[in-house]
């Protein structure tokens, strides 16, 4: 760890308390790659409880600390075994909207991507009910337009 | 030529946010008038996470946004982008927004700004979060003291807006016993919007309902909400900012419930951890009647309330500055405050100042003024001796800091006259001098550096005009012996060639195969009072030739490990081109890390890496420009595509039939011109073509990981639950045809100790739908401890229906000296296949 950080944190520890999260996160935040992450690592990391590792993982995999509202969300699976807990945690948060948004390339991934191709299916399921609901909004004239360039008979 | 000093600027908090508070009213004030300046080019930037760069915010767009109130946010962004290590070296990283809770850490950020030589100016407005952090919330305190590191580590200047600021940084850089980066001052500015507008007509017109309203360009210019009924229901104590306990909002309140006979305004938008504190003041029973809030005023209504308000109160418990002092004294509206340092710095005689913890004494304070109106005039006529610090001075003085940190930046004054080369081949360098006298004039002299052997046949065959001097590897080494290693030798012998006499303090280092394509002048070495060095590659990012790795990648190995562990910046300079060397400079690095002479590093790496951050005046960095180099394009991924072609490494090789260059000649002669322009379009495109069918497997890549696949990912490993060795694939894998592509493979360590004293090797085969190979790639052997590989592949020539790919690794017995011999594998001991589908498109 670099001193200064770690000279900063124990200032501001000094001041505040318990108002300034615990150093094994804040080791992980001040240290943060924000392109890339290598999920078996973040699997494997050593953290004091599940929720240590829940926080840890919101860093490591979507870039912030975690919202309350999530921490108070996920406070009631944080007697999972470690293992399950861990494993839900990264499958939960790598297949998350934020995750997607964030750009974040999850190295080594043996965790969570067992649901690939059910996501491809169903992002193309997604799709055609977009389509689907864009047709029933359209004007007959159009629809008939449609239906004529798909051969179908009105 | 642009000689203006460039200024970068990432504005992503204040793009993303739709409220504006002091921070981002600085924020705006400053880099309105910073875009305006004409011999600084300001560049505006927004972090685009998605795609982990910059993108690049329109200058005009911005301005008319947020200094003229036109025109949309949206109109802002551009289709420009820029990554992080392509700011120019030599230029300043501004940082004033509040950027300590961006995703982008600057933990992360600054140490990559300082690789590439960029001089980083940071505005500090306050570290409240690390004096005070019962203020902040938690993950502010995280983020901020992250922040603040990454300052104190890689800054070059803080800007601050206060004195007191300056000191509290002191203090604290004193106890954790840190240096800290030179300080600034600045103060803030404080004319307000409508004193610009005084003047404005505002036009109206009726609306559906029949009302009167402004028109649309107006309506900022219209106080909103319409604060005239708080004005006419009495004399009013305001406090303006955001509602926070920091703020000390609560003082004023309680001031309120021991006698306080002025009525109450508070304006400012709801901030954190005060929710409490909102409920009692709309559960108060002078609410509305003689205790007002209002959360969501504009300029034009803030106005209003500051230039009818009867004091402006500030009992804040900490303040970068207090931005509302400076407006309310600019409004003519008296000030009390909290008697603290950085008030009073800002406030001087011109406010009144007390103890921000006593609700009683505050409301005494206000009703003995309230029965002293003559004292109040006298105190409000003084208000106007107060001569605000005004945007377009505090904003000049930003201006004239950047302008000076910059102008310490060109410091380079050199005339190049001398050309040295460090060679073992006389016949190559000859072929080379024709090009370098034709296309580079300013070279007079070349200064060799060779083998004994090599110096007569040299004088004896060249018939050109340059004046030779020679050196030999006998009187540079004087009794040493010369390494075997290429990359060790040649490190050792320039480093002992910079010792030379004969050598000027600035010259051209080059290699005997390099030749200029075009007619060269100084200033491709010399730009802007700057040493150009050419990179063409982050030696982070350096992987060799997996499984038979050269001289030159075991040099690059090593030098990473040095630039790496030394906390220099990483770019690989060894673009096989001439480049400028500062003999000087050269030297002061060896003597700085003794003994390196015998280490083997990559000298042209070492030089400028070091160079860069040692002298950041004296460099700058710059994609190369060879062509030929490679020399194969398929030897390793390229990672910049050049843009420009001045230099070629010339390899014979491929100018022999079938190769790139097969028809074009190999010497000097009339056509050179038109055939160096020709063979630049033709390198050019191959290079265009490894991008475009490496873009497809990186286009895969980013679809499998924002799938929820993550990036997919070729591991070796031993299962937890079953204990056999596996490997975990991707569900399925894409590649462009009849191309090579390095694939990232992990092997565990788990791989490793069950291999034990056995060979580990990796390999490939791709099927058709017939269950045929159409590929089988030979077994690459894995070195123990290689944890992460890039396994190169090279894909089948044409698109394939229902192809599969086969990845298999597999445990061998050591070869016997006789299976060495035979080119035989040792016994296999355990295999492990696993089969994909591949889309090969």
């Amino acid at each position: 760890m670099n001193d200064i950080y770690k000279k900063l944190y124990d200032a501001a520890k000094e001041k505040c308390g318990d108002h300034i999260e615990d150093f094994e996160i804040f080791d992980v935040y001040s240290r943060n790659n924000p392109l890339e992450v290598n999920v078996s690592e973040l699997y494997k990391m050593k953290a004091s409880s599940n929720i240590a590792f829940l926080k840890i993982a919101f860093i490591k995999l979507l870039n912030r600390p975690i919202d309350q509202k999530a921490l108070e969300s996920w406070e009631k699976r944080a007697s999972l075994p470690e293992k399950e807990f861990r494993k839900l945690v990264i499958s939960r948060l790598i297949s998350s909207e934020e995750a997607t948004a964030t750009g974040k390339i999850y190295l080594d991934n043996v965790i969570s991507d067992e649901n690939v191709l059910e996501n491809v299916v169903k992002q193309s399921s997604v799709f055609l009910q977009v389509a689907r609901k864009t047709y029933q909004k359209m004007p007959e004239p159009v629809k008939d337009a449609v239906r004529k360039m798909r051969g179908i008979e009105s | 030529m642009n000689n203006k000093p460039k200024i970068y600027i990432d504005l992503s908090n204040l793009l993303a946010i739709n409220f504006t508070t002091g921070i981002q009213r600085v924020v705006i004030k400053v880099v309105t008038r910073l875009i305006k300046k004409d011999d600084i080019d300001v560049i505006l930037l927004s972090y685009l996470q998605s795609k982990h760069c910059w993108n690049i915010v329109d200058s005009d767009a911005f301005y008319s946004f947020y200094n003229d109130k036109t025109g949309t946010k949206n109109a802002c962004m551009t289709s420009r982008y820029l990554n992080f290590d392509d700011l120019d070296a030599g230029s300043i990283f501004f940082d004033i927004d509040a950027v300590w809770s961006s995703r982008l850490t600057r933990s992360y950020l600054y140490p990559i700004l300082k690789n590439c030589g960029i001089k980083i100016i940071t505005m500090v407005y306050d570290i409240i979060p690390l004096t005070h952090p019962q203020f902040s919330q938690k993950d502010t305190v995280m983020r901020f003291t992250t922040y603040f590191g990454a300052i104190l580590k890689y800054c070059d200047k803080i800007i601050t807006n206060t004195n007191a600021t300056v000191e509290q940084i002191k203090q604290l850089c004193e106890k954790i016993g840190e240096k800290y980066p030179p300080c600034e001052v600045m103060p803030l500015g404080s004319d307000f919007k409508n004193k610009e507008t005084e003047n404005i007509e505002i036009t109206w017109h009726l609306n559906d309902d029949g009302e009167k309203v402004p028109d649309d360009e107006f309506k900022h210019l219209i106080p909103n909400p319409d604060v005239s009924e708080i004005i006419n229901a009495g004399k009013y104590i305001l406090m303006v900012g955001t509602i926070e306990p920091r703020k000390n909002h609560k003082l004023v309140l309680d001031a309120l419930d021991n006698g306080l006979e002025a009525n109450v305004v508070f304006a400012g938008r709801i901030g954190w951890n005060i929710k409490d504190f909102v409920e009692e003041v709309r559960n108060h029973p002078l609410y509305e009647k003689r205790l007002f809030l209002i959360t969501n005023a504009n300029d034009a209504a803030i106005n209003e309330l500051y230039k009818n308000a009867y004091y402006l109160a500030f009992p804040t418990f900490n303040e970068g500055f207090g931005l509302p002092i400076i407006e309310s004294f600019e409004k003519g509206t008296p000030v009390v405050a909290s008697d603290i340092g950085v008030l009073r710095e800002v406030g001087k005689d011109f406010a009144d100042y007390i103890d921000n913890t006593d609700p009683k004494a505050f409301a005494d304070f206000i009703n003995k003024s309230l029965k002293n109106p003559k004292e109040y005039e006298k105190k409000k006529a003084n208000l106007k001796n107060f001569v605000p610090y005004t945007w377009d001075e505090a904003a000049d003085d930003v201006y004239g800091i950047l302008i000076n940190e910059s102008q310490r930046f060109g410091t380079v004054k050199a005339k190049i006259k001398q050309m040295v080369v460090l060679t073992a081949r006389h016949e190559d360098i000859m072929r080379s001098l024709p090009y370098v006298e034709k296309y580079m004039p300013f070279i007079e002299e070349l200064i060799v550096c060779c083998p004994d052997w090599n110096v007569e046949p040299f004088k004896e065959n060249y018939k050109g005009n340059l004046k030779l001097t020679f050196r030999t590897d006998d009187q540079l080494l004087n009794g040493r012996p010369l390494p075997k290693d290429h990359v060790a030798r040649n490190f050792l012998l320039r480093c002992l060639m910079m010792r030379l006499d004969c050598l000027d303090d600035v010259f051209i280092m080059s290699d005997d195969d390099y030749r200029p394509l075009c007619p060269i002048t100084e200033d491709v070495f010399i730009e802007n009072g700057r040493y150009v060095g050419y990179y063409f590659y982050d030696m982070k990012k350096w992987q060799g030739s997996y499984g038979h790795y050269t001289s030159f990648d075991e040099g690059a190995f090593r030098t990473k490990e040095f630039l790496m562990s030394n906390g220099y910046p990483t770019r690989q300079y060894s673009s096989h081109q001439p480049q400028v060397i500062d003999k000087n400079i050269f030297n002061e690095m060896v003597e700085t890390h003794k003994g390196m002479e015998n280490m083997g590093y990559e000298e042209w790496c070492v030089y400028f890496n070091y160079g860069i951050k040692n002298h950041p005046d004296k460099f700058v960095s710059k994609p190369y420009v060879t062509l030929g180099w490679p020399g194969n394009l398929s030897d390793w991924n390229l990672y910049i595509q050049p843009d420009n072609y001045l230099f070629e490494n010339f390899y014979q090789d491929l100018y022999e039939k079938g190769k790139i260059f097969d028809g074009f000649s190999t010497t000097l002669n009339e056509n050179t011109p038109a055939e160096s322009r020709a063979k630049v379009k033709i390198f050019n495109q191959a290079v265009k073509q490894q991008f475009n069918e490496r873009a497809v497997f990186d286009s895969y890549c980013r679809t499998y990981n924002n799938i929820g696949g993550g990036f997919p990912s070729l591991i070796a490993y031993k299962d937890e639950k079953t204990k056999k060795l596996s490997l975990h694939l991707p569900k399925f894998i894409q590649f462009a045809c009849d191309c090579w592509t390095r694939v990232p493979i992990t092997i565990t360590d788990d791989i490793f100790d069950a291999v034990g004293d056995n060979e580990l090797y990796i390999g490939y085969h791709f099927f058709n739908s017939r269950e045929l190979a159409v590929i089988s790639s030979p077994e690459t052997k894995v070195t123990k401890g290689d944890n992460h590989i890039m396994l190169p592949v090279r894909s089948p020539k044409t698109r394939l229906e229902n192809c599969a790919m086969i990845f298999y690794f597999r445990i061998r017995k050591p070869k016997t000296e006789e299976m060495e011999e035979e080119g035989v594998n040792g016994e296999l001991v355990k295999e492990v296949i696993r089969r994909i589908p591949a889309v090969i498109s």
